[in-house]
């Protein structure tokens, strides 16, 4: 009988201890600091931010494990220094096939309501699980992507905190990597203080002394910005997101190669449309236009001023697309260039909770 | 009485699987004697309270029964749902299509959208404010409760009043139109308001037969002074049952271009953004608007 209870209180000994070894699921709820002047951020019901969640997909999005040959990450093609762009006119994919588009710069995804360039995703949940697949990007099957990621023991752990689970599947990946990606909120540069000040917003005494640094050159840019006579940039790029939520044909061609938004909605009203993206930190994400043809600043003012092509779809709020564009002298270019320096947020691009923290 | 005859064959038969295999099972384990008396009494209070907590449970199912017919008796809610159909002349009219004007130019419009506000009848409010947009949501403008009887005239404006046109556009709730995530472009931060109207379209202004609309008309009314006041005297709600009743607002963009007694030259007016420079044309488009806007 006595060995009977040394069994029965080895066996309670030895539970207790795998007990210890367990992760719990007791989620933290984030709040994400929004700026003043930004509205709030829609949250999806079915994936609540989470401090557990956002940490995963901090992870998750600098994971080589996610490609084929264990060689790419999302971070890959979207790096801090480039506003989380490409540097590249097109990124190549684990199999050194080129894409056809540019990568898009990821900043305020929260507040998106399409994604890629043609709106194709209608959610950043949906978006992020097209390039783990996509034969020209990281060319892997979510199955097999799981499937690594459940050999890691930290990742199984890491599931089980954020979702409750170890029997994670791509939904769970992609809803933690859009968790992190909705922190990654740009509003700090000189801009919003610009914005601010102009919509008569309480200026912080940090931002006071911003506003003292804005230049009479950058105020004129500005000018020109929202001049209809001007550069007559505002209409698809304004407020605190520095976008319209919107697909247009910029008069870029006036045949098109790429029908953007028409492969998708099979409309040919939408030939050659593309989303409008946002200006934040316009001068850390180049190249240019949804394949990367302009690889400076100064070229992208030079296609508004001279180069628009005219064409069934181009956008009605493009005012002087008859006479090739808005016809900016040097001075007014380097007026307008001025501001668009405006628009680069130092602090969301050093940030470092953005930063990989894998090992 | 069957419950209390089963409960006492089920203490009774315990008892007798004690007093032979078990028992001598928790003797070999060196559990003393007491520690089945109290096991006993407590299978038999356990008991008495397994009867109570029964009874307790039947009387909280019957009760809930009675709950879910309740639910089921209870009325609905009066809709009243507004739509507004853009049509040309007689014709629905289609984004991208193309219509002729009276001066015989071919037109496409590209997009039609405006906001109302503060629409009611009299002390009877019926929406605060709702937002138009002929491409993204196509005729549906706004759907609220109310009863139809309230409301067999409407008034309200065309636009965004003063106190509501200046404020920070990313303070509403993410559920107003107002909220700058949900204005599609309907709001100027460098003019500090909303646009009330927006209608954009393509014309054809050389007729040799050859579609090239090249000139674009830009109407961009808005800043307080247009502010317009739209007025039903009387309108008709269809029921559509279900409590929901319906009504649709025409918008005649012919009237609004070919108007009667002030019509838009589309050669020379083709463009206003509210600026100082443009107040004809926009106070021109503005009454027009509010003309080709009626009630059936």
């Amino acid at each position: 009988m006595n060995r009977l209870l040394i069994v029965l209180l080895i066996a309670i000994v030895a539970f207790q201890a795998c007990r210890k070894d367990q992760v719990g699921y007791a989620p933290t709820p984030y709040t994400l600091e929004i700026p003043s002047h930004f509205p709030a951020m829609p949250i999806p019901a079915d994936n609540p931010m989470t401090v557990e969640g956002l940490e995963l997909g901090r992870r998750l999005f600098y994971e080589n494990m996610l490609s084929g040959d264990n060689s790419m990450s999302c971070g890959t093609c979207h790096t801090p220094e480039t506003a989380f762009s490409d540097a590249n006119q097109f990124s190549t994919g684990i199999d050194d096939i080129e894409g056809t588009r540019n990568s898009m710069a990821l900043i305020n995804l929260g507040w998106q309501t399409s994604f890629f360039w043609d709106g194709r995703a209608h959610t950043l949940e949906e978006q992020i699980l097209g390039p783990v697949p996509n034969p020209i990007e990281m060319h892997q099957s979510w199955t097999k992507a799981v499937g690594k990621l459940k050999q890691d023991v930290k990742y199984r752990n890491r599931f089980y905190q954020a979702f409750g689970t170890t029997d994670f599947d791509s939904t769970h990946v992609a809803k933690a990597i859009a968790q992190f990606l909705r922190t990654m909120i740009s509003g700090t540069s000189k801009y919003d203080v610009i914005y601010k000040h102009e919509n008569s917003l309480a200026l912080t005494p940090t931002e006071q002394q911003i506003w003292s640094t804005v230049t009479a050159e950058e105020l004129a840019g500005y000018d020109l910005f929202k001049s209809l006579n001007g550069a007559d940039c505002f209409h698809c790029h304004n407020g605190p997101l520095m976008q319209v939520q919107k697909f247009s044909n910029n008069g870029l061609d006036a045949i098109f190669s790429d029908l953007g938004r028409a492969v998708i909605t099979g409309n040919p009203n939408d030939n050659g449309k593309f989303k409008v993206p946002t200006l934040r930190n316009i001068a850390l994400s180049a190249p240019y236009m949804h394949d990367g043809r302009f690889a400076t600043l100064d070229d992208v003012i030079e296609h508004y001023s001279t180069g628009i092509h005219q064409s069934a779809t181009i956008d009605p709020l493009i005012e002087f697309a008859s006479q090739g564009g808005v016809q900016l002298d040097s001075e007014q270019r380097a007026l307008l260039k001025a501001f668009l320096l405006t628009l680069t947020d130092n602090e969301f691009v050093t940030n470092p909770n953005f930063k990989p923290l894998n090992p | 009485m069957g419950f209390i005859h089963y409960s006492q064959r089920f203490v009774e038969f315990t008892e007798k699987q004690g007093d032979s295999k078990s028992l001598n099972w928790y003797n070999s384990l060196l559990i003393p004697k007491f520690g089945l008396t109290c096991l006993r009494i407590g299978l038999k209070v356990a008991m008495k309270y397994f009867m109570f907590i029964g009874c307790i449970l039947l009387i909280t199912v019957a009760c809930k029964k009675n709950k879910t017919k309740e639910e089921t008796t209870s009325p609905v809610v009066a809709q009243l749902k507004l739509s507004v159909q853009p049509v040309f002349a007689s014709e629905n009219l289609d984004l991208d299509s193309t219509y002729t004007t009276e001066d015989g130019w071919d037109i496409q419009f590209s997009d039609i959208k405006f906001y109302m506000t503060n629409f009611g009848n009299g002390s009877n409010k019926l929406v605060d404010v709702a937002r138009f947009d002929y491409r993204e949501k196509g005729t549906a403008c706004f759907q609220v409760a109310g009863n139809f009887a309230n409301f067999s005239a409407l008034t309200g404006f065309i636009g965004v009043p003063a106190d509501l046109n200046h404020n920070d556009p990313s303070a509403p709730s993410t559920s107003s139109p107002l909220n700058i995530l949900n204005t599609n472009g309907m709001h100027w931060s460098w003019n500090t308001g909303y646009v009330f109207v927006i209608i954009e379209a393509r014309v054809d202004t050389i007729p040799d037969g050859i579609p090239l609309f090249d000139h674009f008309l830009t109407y961009h009314v808005g800043t307080d002074s247009y502010l317009g006041t739209a007025n039903f005297s009387t309108v008709n709600w269809i029921d559509c049952g279900g409590g929901l009743h319906a009504t649709t607002l025409q918008l005649d963009l012919k009237q609004l271009i070919d108007h009667p007694t002030n019509p838009v030259d589309l050669i020379t007016e083709f463009t206003t953004h509210s600026g100082g420079a443009e107040a004809t044309l926009t106070q021109k488009i503005k009454s027009n608007f509010l003309d080709a806007l009626t009630a059936p």
